[in-house]
């Protein structure tokens, strides 16, 4: 960001557009032809934190342009390069002997199937935003050469000039499926708040936190593609989350990418307005005013930071980070990582995972209960939240300030997935997000996996917990109604 | 419009491809909510040529020339009656777990001291104004979890400088914070446990940050990561002393646990090789319980 992008306070449209094709002008003016003609579209717009509605108005138009810039509304999407994503269909470089029909390109990246009407876009070099019309692509030749239809490229491309073929276009096929599938329960913005999310409980994913809570990451980690890839295919079970084992490895993939631009862009908004929020909420605002500041002298303070740069200082500090964060995480440094093999479920594993869980060293039982069923004493205590204040009923809550149950063992319905390594991968790296935390380290891998046996073999104890001398009583027969009684 | 010379500043150019507006809304009706969900998304790409980081290394912060150093001290004091908060576990009450009993669990979300000092209360650098930062010590501060509380119950910590979590009771703890600008933390410290845990913080925090643990819900604890040597947190009798601050006009945040910001912005002029003395005063209505 350079330090006239954004100018605040006053009556400007600055963003940083750069020069649009005539094909943009076209749609311009297409869109006011299509206004006269009494035909008006609305677009859809992201939501914002409730820490933005907080905030001074200077501050909320701030935090607006930005979010507008790099990452646009819902169906104006900014693709913005420096975001760790698949965007683009294709991305490749330039390589040797172009001519007007054919391109030789090198692709460095292939994430959808290349078709014809996809265009092409150069990246880079002489013919980076050149005022000709947009290139769409007639064929993928031999040997990855992209054909164009005659009359060809007015201008050729030069060798090592980098080459997007449908860019955006993951994003955008991303977006349709999320508008279809997703959007109902996790809304337009990924804020868990869809027009269904008030009917469930538990309450859908927030993505605006970067925060994931069924990973197979170490504790300090992101989630990684993966994980969300096999949460969108298997669901998480015991929620209202289902499969979408029916959608494309395709399709599935830019669902993964558009969820984790949504984090991205929600995480920019969560840590922009947490900065913003110490300076220049209307509380923090109110104080300093009643301080002996005047009002005007702390708006100009703001309007300076942004107009002088330093916010965009701030900013890139704050993309930069989430950027590394997201990269590390689909490492395979990142992966929870067993050092021995799934012992065997023998008895004697079984009763030392039962001596782990009812141990001091992990007191499974505060959360979990004795006998699994999700009720220890913990779910009965006054908890706190982040700012130390009373949580509002008894039990646990999760970092969103929803209330949260551990899990009953007994029932053999697992979250985050019911292979032994998610089980592994839940004790070792915690469930993020929540009070469950992580084991990793402080026990050996042995003795996790005896764990694993363990909350494995609590579905199918033949006897109630406890002394061991009561046999199990099943449920009795619920009484029998005559039909129409 | 971007210039050549402008594109250099950015280090990002804008490139608006053909953005198809689909007229398929036009001749059919429209709906009040518009298009939605249905709409076809365009795209607008954006490069990213250099990225943040190699701008803002590009540009080092000018630094202002500190002719020299002075302290900062005095007291934090209560103004009015407080009466003190009973215990959150009192002795020998009954518990899940015994040790939590054994010795009353005091609240610590507010302690005043002898003349009405009041303790824990965190005073800092709002930034820092210019000369020399010194690195930070290596060495790591230690949190332990005895007797079911957190000691000490609030710390300033240094950006890279490792915070370790330990417990020295018979039972398991858990550590869990989420702070603003850096990663999540939520692990759990077994039994008697001398190692610990350690986390080191990348970033520095704007207000100090709460740690719980998940198996005994009444404990917490605060703690700060900042980017400079210059914070301080106030003793048992509400006393304070900062050495070695920049002789220049600073401005320090004046934060508790229960009256949340005291000061925003405490503007102090500090004399080189001299010292100011200052008591800062909360009214005791702010401690109140919220």
């Amino acid at each position: 960001m350079k330090k006239s992008e954004f100018s605040i306070g006053t009556r400007s449209t600055g963003t940083a557009r750069g020069r649009a094709f005539p094909g943009a002008l076209t749609a311009g003016l297409l869109a006011m032809v299509a206004l006269t003609s009494g035909c008006v579209r609305h677009d859809a717009e992201f939501s914002h934190r409730e820490e933005y509605n907080e905030l001074i108005p200077e501050g909320q138009e701030y935090v607006h342009k930005v979010l507008g810039t790099y990452f646009g509304k819902p169906t104006r999407i900014v693709a913005w390069e420096k975001l760790p994503l698949k965007l683009h269909a294709a991305v490749g470089t330039v390589g040797e002997g172009a001519t007007s029909l054919s391109v030789p390109v090198n692709f460095t990246q292939e994430n959808l199937p290349l078709r014809p009407e996809l265009e092409a876009a150069w990246l880079s070099g002489n013919l980076f935003q050149k005022n000709d019309t947009p290139a769409l692509i007639e064929a993928i030749g031999e040997n990855g050469s992209v054909m164009f239809p005659d009359p060809g490229l007015a201008q050729l491309p030069a060798a090592g000039d980098r080459v997007a073929i449908g860019p955006g276009e993951v994003l955008k096929f991303g977006r349709v499926l999320y508008a279809e599938h997703c959007l109902h329960c996790h809304g337009v913005s990924g804020d868990s708040h869809g027009p269904t999310a008030p009917y469930l409980n538990p309450k859908p994913r927030d993505f605006r936190r970067g925060i994931f809570k069924f990973t197979t990451t170490v504790a300090a980690s992101r989630a990684s593609r993966t994980d969300l890839s096999r949460t969108i295919d298997e669901g998480i079970p015991g929620t209202y989350m289902p499969s979408f084992k029916l959608l494309t490895p395709d399709e599935n993939m830019a669902l993964v990418e558009y969820v984790l631009w949504l984090a991205m862009r929600g995480e920019v908004e969560y840590q922009l307005t947490g900065q913003l929020k110490n300076d220049y909420s209307n509380e923090a605002f109110a104080d300093r005013v009643k301080g002996g500041e005047s009002a005007a002298e702390i708006r100009k303070e703001l309007t300076d930071a942004v107009n002088g740069g330093e916010m965009a200082d701030t900013f890139n500090g704050i993309v930069d980070t989430a950027v590394e964060r997201w990269v590390a995480a689909q490492e395979e440094a990142s992966l929870v990582t067993p050092t021995v093999k799934h012992l065997e479920a023998t008895a004697e594993s079984i009763a030392r995972g039962r001596a782990l869980y009812l141990s001091k060293d992990l007191n499974c039982v505060a959360c979990h209960g004795e006998a699994g069923l999700g009720d220890g004493p913990q779910t009965y205590s006054i908890t706190k939240n982040s700012a130390g204040a009373d949580n509002p009923t008894p039990g646990l809550y999760d970092d969103w300030g929803n209330l949260v149950v551990p899990r009953n063992l007994t029932t053999g319905i697992y979250r985050g997935g019911r292979r032994p390594i998610d089980l592994f991968s839940r004790l070792h790296g915690g469930i993020k997000g929540t009070p469950m935390p992580a084991f990793g380290g402080k026990k050996s891998d042995e003795e996790l996996w005896d764990l694993v046996n363990y909350i494995m073999s609590v579905p199918y104890e033949k006897r109630t917990p406890g002394d061991g001398s009561k046999e199990a009583k099943p449920a009795e027969a619920p009484p029998q109604v005559a039909a129409g009684g | 419009m971007m210039s050549a010379r402008s594109r250099q500043l950015s280090g990002i150019v804008g490139l608006a491809l053909l953005a198809v507006s689909p007229m398929s809304g036009c001749g059919k009706p429209t709906t009040a909510l518009g298009h939605g969900a249905t709409a076809e998304p365009t795209v607008t790409v954006l490069l990213a040529e250099g990225g943040g980081a190699a701008e803002a290394a590009a540009t080092p912060a000018a630094s202002t020339a500190i002719a020299g150093y002075g302290t900062f001290k005095g007291r934090v004091v209560v103004n009015g009656a407080f009466s003190p908060l009973p215990a959150l576990l009192a002795q020998g009450a009954p518990t899940k777990d015994a040790i939590c009993s054994q010795k009353a669990v005091p609240d610590e979300s507010v302690v005043v001291g002898s003349n009405n000092g009041l303790a824990n209360v965190f005073i800092y650098l709002k930034k820092v104004p210019g000369g020399e930062v010194p690195p930070a010590p290596a060495e790591p501060i230690s949190i332990d979890q005895q007797g079911c509380r957190f000691l000490p119950h609030a710390v300033i910590c240094r950006v890279g400088q490792p915070l370790n979590f330990k417990n020295s009771d018979p039972v398991a703890h858990n550590t869990a914070f989420a702070p603003q600008s850096s990663a999540g933390f939520n692990q759990t410290i077994v039994a008697n446990d001398q190692a610990g845990a350690n986390y080191t913080y990348s970033k520095a925090e704007a207000v100090p940050v709460r740690a719980k643990c998940d198996y005994h819900a009444w404990m917490g604890s605060y703690h700060l990561p900042l980017a400079h040597p210059w914070g301080v947190v106030t003793g048992e009798d509400g006393s304070f002393e900062i050495k070695g601050v920049p002789g220049t006009t600073v401005e320090f945040v004046v934060w508790h646990e229960k009256a949340d910001y005291i000061s925003r912005s405490l503007k102090v002029t500090i004399p080189v090789d001299g010292e100011v003395v200052q008591e800062i005063s909360v009214e005791a209505a702010k401690l109140a319980a919220k």
